[in-house]
Formats: structure tokens, sequence, C-alpha cells
């Protein structure tokens, strides 16, 4: 995309706006807009990023090698304690003035998710609650916390937070059964995600491109998952409707993301469709052949679609 | 701030509201067993049964559910626990005899006797009377004789766990039934009339290994199984 004083430029060429309203036009965006090296993310960012992760991989390489030392109190605050480091931190963290220093707040907002998920759930082991439970209370936990970091701070990090505990919950909600139930996992993930699907096309969950991506994938995988416990087919056909009905929405709402996501669920719905109930009558070659020629369908569908929004 | 709040609210009441529902409700969750025999007992159901807890201690109850003692426990592991006459019983150990003969136990006394055990106790599907017991995968209890097959009774099981008749009563009217729930801590032990009239869960909590029944003036079931290889001691 060409810069805004290559558009003046041509414009000024094109005798479309006069030198002075040019300048002011010049003037007002470079004070509108922000530093962009202040906004970015460097690449010193991304070595402290990468620094952290490296050493939370080493704790946690260091405390599973020592787990089975470790008194259950001595568990639950190895996990405990960096959770409340983390809330503390990013507190800190988004209080500064650097953009860099606020994302880093969120990034561990983010962590402290994931830690107070695994604080429940080791807290539900030590304290002999059956696994089955503690792994639905561990979902609640994380999905409160995650909530609520979201409106303090509606950002990137905090939206996968959200997405990732709903995962988590519906996970456990599937394992709850005594027959672990991938049809009732798979169909919670799906509610979770058009639940918040609703919310972010309704303008009032944010940031939206990435709430767009995570929740439709919830909400396309979830049925699709759904679809592999083997006694139900009507369940199977729902992961194509799931895949249609994000298509219909990418057209209406003329986004791209949901044209991938329900292309993607059709195709990979199609091909465990015909492998599961095909493969023994036509065999394995002509099922790929038809998967081949559904995937090459779908790339022409999208093809012409991102055209038809470029033109 | 209100329309973040009003969000996170809508997503967390759904959340909540199906998790407490899941585990309110026990969705997806099987409940087999039939009522307690130790909060209700049935004083028709004669004679004891000797089992093992999942603490490793030997424990004998009355039958009807009445009463039940604890009349041994070791720190090694004990298995294939039977009766021998009416004031004796007699269990394997693990590492106690390297011949594989066992203990036995005076009830009277609570002396052991090491290595005088006779056999050991393998699972036995019919009765005195002839009549054999299953279970088949709907979780249908059959009791078979002279080709002809009776579904007694019915018990909604999960897909991997199914209730296993251990043995018969000495008297050839009731059946012993071991049921392993998924993921729980320790199995149970259910008791149920020849006709299935009667149902009732003697023990939870019990590991497996064996169970031994005894009633005056008929004797033990199972039977004692003389072998040269030792059974493996279940894992559960």
């Amino acid at each position: 995309m060409p810069s805004i004083d290559e558009q003046l430029r041509r414009w000024r060429s094109a005798g479309l706006i006069d030198e002075p309203t040019a300048n002011r036009i010049a003037e007002f965006e470079r004070s509108s807009t922000p530093e962009p090296s202040a906004s970015r993310p460097g690449i010193l960012e991304a070595f402290l990023y990468l620094g952290v992760a490296i050493a939370g991989v080493g704790t946690f390489v260091l405390l599973g090698d020592n787990w089975e030392q470790l008194r259950p109190w001595a568990r639950i605050l190895a996990l405990a304690a960096p959770l409340a480091l983390t809330l503390l931190a990013g507190l800190v963290m988004r209080a500064s003035s650097e953009p860099g220093v606020v994302r880093a707040g969120h990034v561990a907002w983010m962590l402290s998710v994931a830690l107070l998920a695994g604080t429940v759930a080791v807290a539900g082991n030590e304290l002999d609650i059956d696994d089955r439970d503690w792994l639905v209370y561990a979902g609640l936990a994380a999905t409160a916390l995650a909530l609520v970091l979201w409106v303090v701070a509606p950002s990137h990090p905090q939206i996968l937070g959200v997405a990732a505990a709903l995962v988590l919950l519906a996970s456990g909600i599937g394992a709850f059964p005594d027959d672990h139930n991938v049809l009732f996992g798979g169909v919670m993930v799906t509610l979770f995600g058009a639940v918040a699907l609703v919310f972010v096309e309704m303008g009032l969950l944010s940031p939206a491109a990435l709430g767009r991506a995570v929740f439709g994938l919830m909400a396309a995988a979830g049925i699709y998952a759904a679809g592999l416990d083997d006694d139900y087919i009507l369940v199977e056909l729902l992961a194509f409707a799931a895949g249609g009905a994000l298509i219909a929405l990418s057209i209406w709402r003329g986004l791209f993301v949901y044209m991938i996501l329900g292309v993607a669920v059709i195709f990979v719905a199609l091909v465990t469709f015909i492998f599961e109930h095909f493969a023994d009558t036509i065999g394995a070659p002509l099922a790929l052949i038809i998967s081949g020629a559904t995937l090459v369908a779908g790339a022409l569908i999208v093809a012409r679609f991102r055209h038809q929004r470029l033109a | 701030m209100r329309d973040r709040l009003f969000v996170a609210g809508v997503i967390g009441a759904v959340a909540l509201l199906v998790a407490v529902a899941v585990l309110a409700l026990s969705i997806g969750r099987y409940n087999p067993s039939p009522p307690s025999l130790e909060r209700d007992p049935d004083p028709a159901i004669p004679g004891r049964v000797v089992f093992m807890d999942r603490d490793g201690c030997i424990v004998i109850a009355e039958a009807s559910g009445a009463s039940r003692e604890d009349v041994y426990c070791s720190a090694l592991h004990v298995f294939s626990v039977t009766w021998v006459d009416e004031h004796t019983i007699a269990f394997m150990e693990s590492t106690a005899d390297p011949a594989g003969r066992g203990t036995l136990l005076d009830l009277r006394t609570r002396e052991t006797l090491p290595g005088t055990a006779p056999g050991y106790v393998m699972p036995s599907p019919v009765s005195v009377n002839g009549e054999a017991v299953s279970v088949d995968s709907d979780g249908n209890l059959l009791v078979s004789k002279d080709g002809r097959v009776t579904t007694i009774a019915s018990f909604d099981i999960p897909r991997n766990a199914s209730p296993f008749p251990f043995t018969w009563s000495p008297d050839g009217e009731w059946i012993l039934i071991e049921y392993y729930p998924p993921r729980a801590d320790g199995g149970e032990l259910w008791i149920v009339s020849r006709t299935g009239a009667i149902k009732g869960t003697l023990a939870k909590g019990v590991r497996g290994g064996g169970a031994s029944w005894w009633i005056d003036g008929h004797g033990y079931t199972p039977p004692i199984a003389p072998t040269a290889t030792p059974p493996k001691p279940s894992p559960r």
C-alpha cells in the first residue's frame, strides 16, 4: 500500500487537491498516527518473549524432574506463586507508558489464566477430587479469570486466554461422563465459540479480527470433533452445516476469515466422511481422488470470492 | 466498560450454567449400583462374605449388610482370600511364600499359619444347582441352565465397565458380583438373588483379588482351585 505522502503527491499531480490542502492532510496524518517504533513490536521485544519462554520451559522441566519429591502443598505453591507473580507483573507493566511493556503485561495476564487452571487442577488432584470433576473446576476458574482480565484489558492475549479457557472447560465437560464423550465436548466448544462470535459481530467483543478467527475456529472445529463420535451420523452432517453457515456469514459480512474457516471445516469433514463411510466400498485411492477434487473446488470457490471482494 | 461487563457476564453465565448442570445433574455419569445393604440390611441374605478393601485389609461382612469387621491388615499385597471353614480363612500374600501356598487365619485367635493355605480362588460362574451366570455387553444379568437363558436383572452400565459375576452363594440362591466404576477408587460388591428380585450393594472401595461366601451348613464358594502357577494379583 502506498504511503500517505505518495498518495498526496499523486492527488496533487492529478489536480484533485491543492498544495495547502495536501500539507494540512499530511500534518494531520503525522499528528494522529503514533510513532511506528513505539507502537510496533520490535526485535528486542521478541527476544524478551523468547527469553521468558525458554526460562519458563526450563523451570517447568526442573519442576517436572522433582515433582514426585514435592509435598502436596509445595506442588500447589509451585503453580500458585507464578500465578500471583504474573498477575502482579501484568498489573505493573500495564501502567507503563511503553507500548511494548504494556503488551508484555497482557501476555503475562494470559499466562496467569493457564497457571490458574494448572493450580486448580493440581489442587484438585492433591485433594483426591475425582479427575473428571476438577477438570471442570479448572476450566471454570480459568474462564472466570480470563473474562475478568479481558474486561480490564481487551487485548489480543486476553482474547486468546478467553478462548483457551473455554476450550478447557468444554474439554472438562466432555471428559465428565463415564464414557469420555467427544460429542458432548465438541458441542460445548461450538456453543461457547458461537456465543462469543455473536458478541464479536455485535461489536461488543474486541479485538474483532482475532476474535473472529479464534471463536470462528472454535465454532467450526467443535462440531467437527463432535462428529468423530461414531454413534451419530447426523452430527457429522452438522459439520457441513456449520461450514455452510460460516461461508454465508463470510458473504454477508464481507469477511474473508469466515470463508477460510467454512471451506476448511467442510473439506476436513468431507474427507473424514468419505474415508469413514466409503473407503471400504470405493477404496482408499478413489476416496483420495474425491477428497483432492473437493480441495480444488474449495480453493476455486475461495479464489473466486476473494477476486469478487477485491473487485 | 459496561458493554464488556455485559459480554463477560453473558459468556460467564453460559459457561457456569452448563458446568453446574453437568456437575449437579451428573450428566453422562452411570450409576448402576443397587441400594446399599450397609445402610439398609436385608436379613433374607444368609451367610458371610470375606473380601479385601482398598486399604489392604481383609474384611468379613454379613451378607445381609448388617455388620462388617476388619480381621487382618497387611502392608504386603494380599489377594485370593477364601473361606476354609467356619472359623478359618486363607489368603495369599505377596512374597510371603515362594511356594505360593499362602496363609491361614484363625478367626477366633487371629493367629496366622504361613504356608498352609490349600490353593487359589478362581471365579466360579456355575452354582451348586448347575445354573451359570454371565453379564452381556448391555448390562443384562443372564442365568442359564439346560440351554435356557433368562435375563434376571439389567444394569445401566458405561461402555468400558461391566459387572463381573464372581461366584454363586454356597446354597445357589444368590450371586456375588464385582463391579469397578470407571476411574473410581476401588470396586463394589453386589449381591443379586437368583431370580433378580433382590439386589443390593454389599461393599464399596473393594480391592480386586477375590471374595468368598460362607453359609453355615452349605460351606463356601467359590471352590478353591489348586494350581501349579499362581494367578497374577489383580491390578485393581
